[in-house]
């Protein structure tokens, strides 16, 4: 199948405006502050009849360490990458 | 920072190989050291002497705050891999507090141990099992909020200084960002 004729709105973009306008990082972050907030209210949400309640509660929170250890080497990565300019 | 640069960046977070981030956050305090940590951040475009201190106390400020997102990072990325690649963890809590844990296995644990136990030892406990407490969750907000603010002065201060070296900003001010001492964000107009 051709992709030729898909539009996509960052087209034209130079490489500055997807580094410095586009790329959107901090869209992990959103992430984070939702799941910490559902972890707050899965207590509510969750019913105390569902046999698997302890374990879906147990894995919503680690998810907010795992979207933590993304978010952090994600940065690495942009660090790592702004370290090495010097170096080429 | 030119259209090329940029490219460079891209490519580089692109291409990095397994294993380059874990090892760079162990090696932070070298990596990202005073010079380093100024050319990251778009300091070194500023030569009035004037903002000298604002800037040593926004790089040590960004040090700190690098020191603890790499230590959090090293002691979930283990956990997060097993998460990751096999789904290798188990949701379990300790028996005498009721605390929330994760216990994962990696190719280091030893095959006939399933899990850890009582007699198990500290360093095997600690590897292996992390807590997912409510402590432990206030940590991951601070160091989270730690991140997107060291990625925006980032990102801003370089954007900033990639728009006047482009003619697009005439000004003799530079807009920059600044980690204070609460690990929050400062802008200000800096003269060059």
């Amino acid at each position: 199948m051709s992709n030729n004729n898909i539009s996509y709105p960052l087209m034209n973009t130079t490489m500055t405006e997807l580094l410095y306008q586009h790329y959107s990082l901090d869209s992990i972050k959103y992430v984070i502050d939702m799941h910490l907030e559902l972890v707050n209210s899965l207590d509510n949400i969750l019913s105390r009849d569902d046999p698997l309640r302890e374990k879906k509660i147990s894995i919503f929170r680690y998810e907010v360490f795992a979207r933590f250890t993304h978010l952090a080497e994600s940065l690495g990565s942009l660090l790592f990458a702004f370290y090495n300019l010097k170096k080429r | 920072m030119t259209n090329d640069h940029a490219q460079q960046i891209l490519q580089s977070i692109s291409e990095y190989k397994v294993g380059a981030i874990p090892k760079f956050y162990k090696n932070i305090k070298t990596n990202i050291d005073v010079e380093n940590c100024k050319r990251i951040l778009g300091y070194d475009s500023i030569t009035n002497n004037s903002y000298d201190t604002i800037i040593d106390n926004s790089i040590k400020n960004t040090q700190r705050i690098l020191n603890e997102i790499a230590e959090c990072y090293l002691y979930h990325n283990d956990s997060y891999n097993a998460y990751k690649h096999g789904y290798r963890i188990w949701t379990a809590k300790e028996y005498d507090s009721n605390q929330e844990l994760i216990i994962y296995r990696d190719k280091y644990s030893p095959g006939n141990l399933i899990f850890p136990d009582i007699t198990s030892s500290k360093e095997f406990k600690d590897k292996y099992i992390i807590t997912t407490d409510n402590t432990s969750l206030d940590v991951i907000r601070n160091v989270s909020n730690y991140c997107l603010n060291l990625f925006f002065v980032i990102r801003d201060n370089n954007k900033e200084i990639f728009s006047h070296l482009s003619n697009a900003n005439h000004s003799n001010l530079l807009k920059l960002k600044f980690i204070n001492i609460e690990f929050a964000i400062n802008e200000i107009d800096c003269l060059i």
